[in-house]
């Protein structure tokens, strides 16, 4: 009786620790953080990481279909120096403009909501160095504005398809202004 | 010695647990997520999702792009998909129920915005052993402009056309709503 009572304690936890890690690793596991663009992660959905399965599982969960093998997507939610975005702050946007077939950056705030606010390819102006910049902000801005849907947190979400060939994608810095 | 043997029994129920639920439960709650997003829209059929179905259903769009899907299922033979697009950027892509990006195309690579793709299962190992020839097949080629043949027998085919201002949506939606998706020989 003893026996089968230890037996089933570790038959649950071996259950338990599956099911946890597994519940876990499906939002972490499937994204790398982008080399030289601190803060910017990318979902590994090349067919040959070893990643993979994470990041396509992650999607298929959340009732998604993963992005195309032509487009990369890219998400942050923390600024330059690792601070939580959050609403009730400014953040200043600042990159250079991509050649890509097509790019949005977007904010969402619930990962069940649609993207709040968009700056896209063909509605965003560049300067004169061909500078992506852009600010943040509940209240509107001056120049590119991306406004998050409340005070609370967001994620910050840039989608890239078909960049030119042998380009090095440079992602805008974030980073926090005024509370 | 006990306590060594437990410890590996949990290992490896653990690690069982864990990588079955990676590979099996996500495509499962997929498709019942997909039944809620898509409900009254029959399989084999072509339309257009509304903006905030969009953007959850396949997030590499924003709720101003365009998206059309056709929920296929190949149970009752081939199927015929009739694109009609702008000309613009757009991508077409061809997914297995279990995620698996299967076709893409997008509008340089068709070099046209009205085409037809013939979406087929592959044949199983069985069926290429015993196959004679391959006559059938070329004579389905010269009638029609792609074809795509696929293991699994349900998925979706997405096209997206991302657009830079929401008041483009209806325009562009009354382009593609004339795409078809239907069992080939119905149309």
């Amino acid at each position: 009786m003893r026996i089968f009572n230890s037996s089933t304690i570790f038959i649950v936890l071996g259950l338990v620790l599956g099911f946890g890690s597994a519940v876990h690793s499906l939002d972490d596991w499937g994204m790398r953080p982008v080399v030289d663009n601190p803060g910017w992660k990318e979902w590994r959905l090349a067919a040959t990481d070893t990643m993979q399965p994470y990041a396509l599982g992650h999607f298929l969960a959340s009732g998604s279909v993963p992005t195309p093998v032509s487009t990369h997507y890219y998400v942050r939610d923390v600024d330059d120096d690792g601070n939580s975005l959050r609403g009730d702050c400014i953040f200043s946007l600042d990159g250079p403009g991509i050649s890509a077939r097509w790019w949005s950056l977007s904010i969402q705030g619930d990962r069940t909501q649609s993207p709040h606010s968009i700056l896209s390819a063909g509605k965003t102006i560049l300067d004169n160095n061909l500078q992506l910049r852009a600010t943040i902000a509940l209240h509107p801005m001056s120049g590119n504005w991306l406004q998050p849907p409340d005070s609370g947190p967001f994620t910050l979400k840039y989608v890239v398809s078909e960049p030119e060939k042998g380009e090095l994608l440079t992602l805008p810095r974030v980073k926090k202004g005024s509370c | 010695m006990s306590k060594l043997f437990w410890a590996l029994t949990v290992g490896m129920i653990a690690l069982a647990v864990h990588i079955s639920y990676v590979l099996f439960a996500p495509a499962l709650l997929f498709q019942q997520k997909l039944y809620q997003a898509t409900e009254g829209r029959p399989d084999n059929s072509f339309f257009i999702l509304s903006p905030e179905k969009q953007s959850q259903l396949f997030p590499a769009s924003t709720v101003q792009d365009v998206v059309g899907v056709c929920k296929y299922d190949l149970g009752a033979g081939q199927l015929v998909l009739s694109a009609t697009l702008p000309k613009t950027y757009w991508t077409m892509d061809i997914y297995s129920q279990s995620g698996k990006q299967v076709y893409a195309l997008d509008d340089v690579q068709a070099g046209s915005n009205a085409f037809t793709i013939e979406l087929s299962r592959s044949k199983s190992f069985i069926d290429q052993i015993l196959a004679t020839g391959d006559s059938e097949d070329a004579s389905q080629i010269e009638n029609l402009g792609w074809r795509v043949e696929t293991s699994e027998r349900r998925g979706l085919a997405i096209v997206w056309i991302p657009l830079s201002d929401q008041l483009m949506r209806k325009p562009f939606e009354e382009i593609i709503k004339d795409s078809r998706c239907e069992p080939k020989g119905s149309g």
